[in-house]
């Protein structure tokens, strides 16, 4: 047994008889038996005539099946067609049985569609279908529905159907057996215009970019004016809009009036029928419709035939009637003049279509369309050949509309013209979109979207908004039409019909290739698919070349891929078409082919991406896990995060949970990155119980100190030592001077941050040490270079800045040997500040910004928002205040965003100096309070006193000593000398002093800070003493040491530069009532300063020159 | 051997502790100056090592009070600094302090000074056993 089984869309009729019941009591079996099989009959030749087949008869139902096995583009619509045309035809029957048996006999239908599995059996000789689908059961509860007569449709084919059939309103429908309720509309029954309310309906869309096709038909129908006839082939896909463009083209020919023309169109059920298109094209000469009683359709007929003939004989214009009249199944009124003989009856046919034709042309102009040409009927074609012969020498023009792939009978005719319709280029399908959306513009995502997955089909343009539009998919923004994500994805039923028509097209071997083609990719490369399909190259390629020809795929020279499916949409639906099982082998068997064949650098990702389809979850765990690795080096932070996470959901389904943990600990340390702590804590945690549990403890201790940074990172440093002091505990038992652990190790590093954080200065310097200790015993090159650059951070903590500043170097070149870019980062980060503190702010900024660019590119957030707030200061120090604001305004930006950093209170307060500075008082206000409850919230208060300090300035400033002091008190009391900070706190304090007249106390810390400033060699906090000291020389009279002082301070900052500095010794300056340069020097503060930006200053400082100016 | 460590940082002390006794010697601890005079006289340790920046009474003056008191005069004081101000180890010197060590501790260095500043080992012996 053999079986070749797909899923594809599939539409279900279920037909089922009412009132049979009471007749089965009142008759015998032999009459119910002919009754039935009348009925039988009457209903399977309606089928058969829509192009359905009959899956069952089950008791007095049937059920239909449309689109199977091969769709014809329109099944849904033929079904519901079918529907209709099955209750007309039980109108005779159950009249003959009421008049009979005094039994009302009805049918109710359901028509459904849908996706479902279809499988071709063959078995003993036979082949069969069988189909398995909510599809069908959903269509004989539909049918149920309906009342009797009725027809009750689902909502698919009511989408599918609605161009040629009206629909009652939706009604949701509670069904048997159906946990939700069902969508499903009630058939009003067929619209009646044919061709001409097609028309209408679709000059709804526009018509965009057809202006050389349109220019050509309407060259062609000047011609055909004049008399020399015309017969334009117009091919194009399905959609593409070659009836769109025919209506426009007969409108403008007769300029917005209804002209004369005459519309064929063909049907893919009328293929089968004799001589459908030749009968169309009568009912449209005659202005007949097919449901016309047969006295209208004739009498129409003889008017019209009349009125064209006119110069004919009365028995030639009789015989024409009774040759057209047959074609639409009349009866004949002059049944001697007829032939029995066939082709006799062919020839009289041709011969009266002549007679039309010409008669047609001695009126004036006409235009004949023919339309879908592809479904002609043998009978029909050939009579069509034979009759358009004459068109040359009539005032007619031929619209003849087609797919590729049909062989016109014209086509080797020298006079024709050929006109093939190319799908709308990206622009043109984009505004067809904004037209039919009213004229909005569109997003990018959106345009791509459509653009995109409707290959320039303008019919699947205007599905696939129709479709967005009920599944809410279209947003307005503003003025922008907005894609709704989520709503995209389902791809509309209408475009399905009609790509899969086109795959149903090609030989079942072909098919297969197609399918595992689309299982590759949009693109694929010719060997991959050889080796995935089993083919031959020569078999492979030839069929290529096919596909090539009927436009599915196409070469891409110049591209990895040797081909490309032409259409997105039609790599999807043959994927669509894949049972789940076949889908996961064919990934699974391109998984391993890439494998094979490719370094897996290069791959990893596309083979993660095949083996995550397949059902092989450790394969896929194992590339998915590479996959991350990979994404990760990158720092594209994100696909790293789904990769290992569903890397990780594989594993647990084949019960690896503990490289399931694993993953996990990979997962923490992005998490830990891009600044989700909580995340990261979950992780780290959970793998580091894992450890624990397997009596791991060095691994434990990997995992604790993760812990322990991120516990510092999100604010929070006593947990932070808390957490990892336990496992040093236990660790150092272990280790002596000579057995080191790399775990150990990375638990010393992790003790410095946060030890750093609460000034624990000297035992940040001692954890550093020991964490250096243990990794030179190890030998280890990464430890190494982390507890390198703590130690420099530790030294720097504790004042000795040339030590720091050797360390540091030696950290930076130890980070770049390694590669270690994280390491490298924090260096140069700890490196600028150095130099800032020594006096260098440009290469201090110089580092920042070297550091800055790794951040951003590892996307590590937090490091990104600590080098932004740095650079903000050095751009405040050089004088840039634009720059820094800027940078400090990004830093808090940036800060709100993580869920809490260590250093947003500082941040915040930052920024609010900033606009304090620049007497933005409001702006600053906002800033100045909210990093106190900030910091009080997280628990971290030690921090606090350090908030006060920008405060503490701000209100010496403006001559408020007392202010500053009580602001300032937990640090003097401290009175320590390390950080910058340090000494800017005790400068404050030590200047607020002063101006309350506590020059002794004052002059004991200006003492204490310029030793410790000068031993440290800490230019900054220097630069600072040296103008306390001259305030407290200015206060004992000795002017001429205060303007000594000063000098110096002028030219260690002007070395640095500090504009701001310099703006504020020279303020300083011009405040000594003895100096020889008082004015000049605050006439150049005042200029500094309103370079800077900096208004409250400007206005001091400009106060202080009109006390000089009345002084002098 | 005892070796009294007066030290206020916690992870120094702990890990300074440790290593000692690993080597050997007997520590006793206190966190700050006025707690070091109180150990070093009830203990009679037979070495102090004493940060200089220690809370209520400071390195310096805890070492000019042991050195000035005649039951302590005798024990050897090395003093340890974090901080590396130009003049710290002559300051340490004339307060009274026979050594001067910086942090980080570096053990065998310390240990030296140490060794250098203990009475020789085996007059030691049965107090060591005793114990």
């Amino acid at each position: 047994m053999n079986a070749r089984e797909e899923r594809r869309l599939v539409t279900a009729l279920f037909c089922d008889l009412v009132g049979f019941t009471p007749l089965t009591e009142r008759l015998d079996a032999e009459q119910i038996r002919s009754i039935q099989t009348l009925y039988f009959e009457r209903m399977s030749k309606e089928i058969a005539r829509f192009g359905g087949n009959v899956e069952k008869y089950m008791g007095d139902a049937v059920l239909a099946l449309f689109g199977i096995p091969t769709t014809v583009g329109n099944d849904a619509e033929h079904a519901v067609l079918c529907a209709l045309s099955m209750q007309e035809a039980m109108i005779p029957l159950a009249t003959e049985v009421a008049g009979r048996h005094g039994v009302q006999l009805a049918i109710r239908v359901g028509v459904n569609t849908g996706e479902a599995v279809s499988g071709l059996v063959e078995a003993g000789g036979r082949r069969d279908y069988s189909v398995t689908g909510d599809v069908i059961n959903t269509a004989a509860r539909l049918q149920t529905a309906a009342e009797p007569g009725g027809i009750m449709v689902g909502a698919e084919s009511m989408r599918l159907a609605r161009k040629s059939v009206r629909f009652g309103e939706r009604r949701d429908l509670a069904l048997k057996g159906k946990a939700h309720t069902v969508v499903a509309y009630q058939v009003l029954g067929a619209r009646t215009g044919g061709a001409d309310q097609e028309k209408e309906d679709r000059n709804e869309t526009p018509l965009v970019a057809r202006d050389y096709e349109l220019g050509i038909l309407l060259h062609a129908w000047e011609r055909a004016k004049d008399g020399e006839g015309h017969l334009v082939a117009v091919m194009g896909d399905a959609g593409i809009g070659k009836s769109r463009l025919l209506t426009e083209a007969t409108e403008r020919f007769s300029g917005g009036n209804s002209g004369r023309h005459l519309w064929g169109r063909c049907v893919s059920h009328g293929q089968g029928i004799s001589l459908w298109l030749i009968a169309d094209l009568i009912r449209s000469l005659t202005g007949t419709l097919i449901r016309d009683s047969q006295a209208t359709a004739r009498e129409e007929l003889r008017r019209t035939v009349h009125a064209l003939l006119d110069t004919a004989a009365d028995d030639v214009r009789d015989t024409v009637t009774d040759v057209l009249g047959e074609v639409l199944g009349l009866p004949l009124e002059n049944p001697s003049s007829f032939s029995d003989d066939p082709q006799v009856r062919r020839q009289q046919l041709i011969r009266s279509l002549r007679l039309i034709l010409i008669g047609l042309s001695a009126q004036g102009p006409a235009v004949v369309v023919l339309e879908d040409l592809h479904w002609v009927d043998a009978a029909s074609s050939e009579i069509l050949a034979e009759v358009l012969a004459d068109v040359p020498g009539l005032r007619l023009l031929i619209l003849a509309a087609h797919r590729p792939g049909w062989t016109a009978p014209w086509a080797e005719w020298s006079w024709i013209e050929r006109l093939s319709l190319r799908p709308l280029a990206q622009s043109e399908a984009t505004t067809l979109a904004q037209t039919i959306l009213g004229g909005s513009t569109l997003s990018s995502e959106f345009e791509q979207y459509v653009t995109e997955r409707s290959g320039g089909n303008p019919y699947f343009v205007e599905e696939l908004l129709h479709a967005l539009r009920e599944a809410d998919g279209i947003a307005i923004q503003g003025n922008q039409v907005q894609l709704v994500r989520s709503a995209a994805e389902a791809l509309p039923s209408t475009l399905t019909e009609i790509l899969l028509a086109r795959l149903d097209r090609l030989e079942d071997n072909v098919r297969d290739l197609v399918q595992a083609a689309s299982v590759i990719g949009r693109g694929f490369s010719v060997p991959l698919l050889i080796e995935v399909s089993g083919w031959d190259e020569r078999s492979v390629q030839e069929a290529l070349a096919g596909l090539a020809g009927l436009d599915i795929v196409s070469r891409q020279p110049g591209s990895r891929s040797d081909y490309a499916f032409k259409h997105v949409t039609m790599r999807d639906v043959a994927y669509n078409t894949l049972l789940q099982a076949r889908r996961h082998d064919l990934h699974a068997r391109i998984a391993r082919a890439l494998a094979a064949a490719n370094s897996a650098d290069e791959s990893v990702e596309i083979i993660a991406y095949h083996f995550a389809h397949s059902g092989e979850h450790a394969e896929a765990a194992i590339w998915l896990e590479r996959a991350a690795d990979h994404s990760s080096d990158v720092y594209a932070n994100e696909t790293a995060i789904g990769h290992y996470e569903e890397a990780r959901r594989r594993l647990e389904l084949v019960g690896e949970h503990d490289a399931a943990v694993r993953i996990g600990e990979k997962l923490g340390g992005i998490f830990r990155l891009v600044a989700w702590y909580d995340e990261a804590l979950e992780e780290f945690e959970t793998a580091a119980a894992l450890y624990r549990r397997n009596g791991d403890l060095e691994g434990e201790a990997g995992l604790v100190a993760q812990i322990g940074q991120v516990h510092f990172l999100r604010g929070a440093p006593e947990e932070a030592i808390d957490s990892i002091r336990d496992v040093v505990g236990r660790l150092e038992g272990d280790v002596d001077d000579v057995v080191s652990s790399p775990g150990l190790a990375a638990l010393y590093t992790a003790l410095v941050d946060p030890l750093y954080s609460l000034n624990r200065f000297e035992d940040a310097l001692t954890a550093a040490w020991r964490a250096l200790e243990l990794a030179r015993l190890l030998d280890d090159s990464s430890l190494l270079v982390e507890a390198t650059v703590h130690y420099g951070l530790a030294l720097q903590g504790i004042g000795r800045l040339d030590e720091a500043r050797l360390v540091l170097d030696e950290a930076i070149s130890l980070a770049e040997a390694a590669g270690d870019q994280a390491s490298l980062a924090e260096a140069l980060m700890l490196s600028g500040d150095l130099c800032v503190a020594e006096g260098r702010p440009r290469q201090g900024a110089e580092r920042y910004r070297r550091a800055l660019g790794i951040s951003e590119d590892r996307g590590d957030l937090s490091g990104t928002a600590a080098l932004l707030s740095r650079l903000g200061y050095t751009s405040f120090i050089l004088g840039d205040w634009n720059a820094a604001r800027e940078q400090h305004e990004q830093t808090v930006e940036l800060v709100r965003s993580i869920s809490f950093s260590y250093f947003s209170a500082s941040a915040l307060v930052t920024l609010g100096e900033h606009y304090l500075r620049e007497g933005e008082a409001d702006k600053a206000s906002r800033y100045l309070e909210e990093p106190f409850t900030l910091a009080e919230r997280s628990g971290r208060l030690s921090q606090i006193p350090y908030l006060h300090v920008p405060l503490a300035d701000w209100d010496l400033t403006q001559d408020r000593p007392e202010a500053a002091l009580n602001r300032l008190g937990p640090l003097m009391a401290k009175a320590v000398f390390e950080t910058p900070l340090d000494h800017r706190a005790m400068q404050i304090a030590a200047e607020a002093q002063l101006l309350m007249g506590n020059d002794v106390a004052a002059a004991e810390i200006i003492e204490r800070g310029m030793e410790h400033a000068e031993g440290q060699g800490n230019a900054l906090a220097r630069l600072g003493w040296l103008q306390v000291a001259a305030v407290l020389a200015a206060h004992g009279n000795d002017e001429e040491k205060a303007f000594a002082l000063l000098a110096t301070a002028l030219d260690l900052c002007r070395g640095m530069p500090h504009i701001y500095e310099e703006g504020r010794i020279l303020y300083r300056r011009g405040l000594l009532s003895q100096s020889p340069t008082a004015r000049e020097d605050l006439a150049m503060a005042c200029a500094i300063f309103e370079r800077l930006g900096s208004r409250p200053h400007v206005e001091r400082v400009q106060r202080e020159l009109a006390k000089v100016a009345v002084a002098q | 051997m005892k070796i009294l460590l007066v030290e206020d940082n916690e992870m120094n002390r702990d890990m300074l502790s440790r290593r000692l006794q690993r080597k050997g010697y007997d520590v006793v601890i206190a966190v700050d100056g006025s707690q070091g005079l109180d150990v070093a006289r009830r203990e009679a340790p037979d070495l102090i090592l004493m940060d200089m920046s220690l809370p209520v009474i400071d390195g310096w003056e805890a070492t000019r009070q042991l050195k000035a008191a005649a039951e302590t005069r005798g024990i050897p004081i090395i003093a340890l600094t974090a901080h590396a101000m130009a003049g710290d180890r002559e300051k340490a010197l004339a307060a009274g302090c026979d050594d001067y060590d910086t942090k980080p501790i570096e053990l065998p260095r310390l240990l030296g000074k140490i060794e250098l500043l203990l009475p020789p080992a085996g007059q030691f012996q049965p107090a060591d056993s005793a114990r």
